[in-house]
């Protein structure tokens, strides 16, 4: 995995599992049998939901704990059958369907009890498949390196701004100021990643994540932190684009030579 | 440095971010609104940037003219000013449907033009709100309301529907260096014609 990758990643989970780790939601579900996939798959009955872009169900055992508690996939989840609780070694969780794949045992599991995250957040812009309200967009506009000390150093240097969509004036103010106070005169820990990312192919967790620090490269100072809200115009109120505000920063990062 | 070359230095700077490197970042910029913003919609839609590019370079040019701030590291001035462009208020100007278009806009929208809504619903009172000329709606609304019945999705589509943020302040800032190298030089041979002509040499 390289630099830009790694920065993304890094901001990205940052953002979802640390700096939102107040929207991160208990709930229990009932499970429907998805003939297609054969995955036991939640029935909602309220939107926005852990099945959404850019959502999902969190992975680790303890929220708040920075931003990957544990390197090691947690097991807070249950999943029941109409009797009981089937045991963690039958299933394997999809946590970003989300839904449970049975592995082993004939118990059909009915309900499951998880944690999700209440406020999506996705690194591009959605052309197609715009994730419920509330969400936050990461939209990295420019990267550029730069001579750092005489003999070869560099200064990385990213340009981006995090569009933040509410679905009300007090949750967009809520939200702007969460993050932007997560972000403003902080430093961010550059993940190696160096046995991929958190998840697997498939939604699973990868049994190689490693959470280590990037040993190559400095932590991510960020700066000009930076909130602005936008105010549309009453033809657009009706709709998802009615409360916006967008922070923007600058990361720099150092390799040494 | 002399208090006298100083000062001279710093009338220099400000005469040129005022005719030389002030004007070659706006005319930039215009430059990138040109490619980024013209021609995307029907000059009959109000939001069409053509509307509002006038506005927008007046813009720029008035606050060239506004507070120039020279520090013994820094050359300070504002082009763009967000107030101005109506980040932090509803001003209803041209130039904030600007700023809507550069951010991004999600999701896909019908421009109603007076003759649309007149074909739709002839006998009702027309109110076209702020744009005068239309206003927009939501594909959902276009199809659910019937205005697809009498005009196509694709004829009414809106042009900058589900587009991502453009950004026109994004510029080429090499040439700023040179000129800057270029005021300190024109200071540095207007000061020693001075002291020459002080000391009576030519």
């Amino acid at each position: 995995m390289e630099l830009i990758r790694k920065l993304n990643l890094s901001l990205y989970y940052n953002l979802k599992y640390n700096i939102l780790s107040n929207y991160i939601e208990e709930e229990s579900s009932n499970l429907d049998l998805n003939p297609i996939s054969g995955l036991y798959e939640p029935s909602y009955s309220y939107t926005p939901n852990a099945g959404g872009r850019g959502r999902g169900v969190y992975p680790f055992d303890t929220v708040g704990s920075g931003i990957f508690a544990s390197c090691l996939e947690g097991d807070y989840i249950k999943v029941y059958h109409s009797t009981g609780q089937i045991p963690s070694t039958d299933y394997n969780i999809d946590y970003n369907t989300p839904g449970v794949t049975l592995i082993s045992g004939t118990s059909v599991p009915v309900m499951f009890e998880y944690k999700w995250n209440y406020v999506s957040v996705i690194d591009e812009w959605p052309y197609v498949n715009i994730p419920d309200l509330p969400f936050l967009l990461l939209d990295w506009k420019k990267f550029n390196t730069e001579g750092f000390q005489l003999g070869g150093g560099k200064k990385h240097i990213c340009d981006l701004d995090i569009h933040i969509f509410g679905s009300s004036k007090p949750e967009l103010d809520d939200l702007t100021y969460v993050v932007h106070s997560g972000l403003y005169n902080k430093c961010l820990t550059l993940f190696g990643f160096s046995g991929g990312d958190v998840f697997s192919w498939g939604g699973t967790f990868n049994s190689s994540f490693d959470c280590s620090c990037d040993d190559g490269v400095s932590n991510l100072e960020l700066n000009d932190v930076e909130v602005n809200y936008l105010k549309l115009p009453i033809d657009f109120k009706t709709d998802l684009n009615a409360y916006r505000s967008k922070v923007s920063l600058k990361i720099f990062a150092y390799t040494e030579a | 440095m002399s208090r006298q070359l100083k000062k001279l230095l710093i009338k220099n700077l400000v005469v040129d971010v005022r005719t030389r490197i002030g004007p070659g970042i706006i005319k930039q910029v215009m430059s990138k609104f040109e490619v980024e913003l013209i021609g995307k919609v029907t000059l009959k839609d109000p939001s069409a940037p053509e509307h509002f590019k006038d506005d927008f370079f007046s813009m720029l040019s008035r606050q060239l003219e506004s507070d120039i701030i020279i520090t013994d590291s820094n050359i300070t001035f504002f082009l763009g000013d967000k107030e101005e462009l109506g980040y932090s208020g509803v001003i209803n100007s041209p130039l904030q449907t600007m700023v809507f278009i550069i951010e991004g806009i999600l999701g896909e929208y019908a421009f109603i033009s007076r003759d649309i809504y007149s074909s739709v619903r002839p006998s009702a009172e027309i109110s076209l709100g702020r744009w005068s000329g239309g206003f927009l709606i939501t594909k959902e609304a276009f199809f659910k309301e019937g205005w697809s019945k009498k005009v196509s999705w694709e004829k009414a589509r809106w042009g900058f529907s589900n587009t991502g943020p453009i950004n026109v302040f994004d510029i080429d800032n090499s040439f700023i260096s040179e000129m800057i190298d270029y005021s300190i030089k024109r200071t540095i041979n207007e000061f020693a014609s001075i002291i020459r002509s002080k000391h009576g040499k030519k």
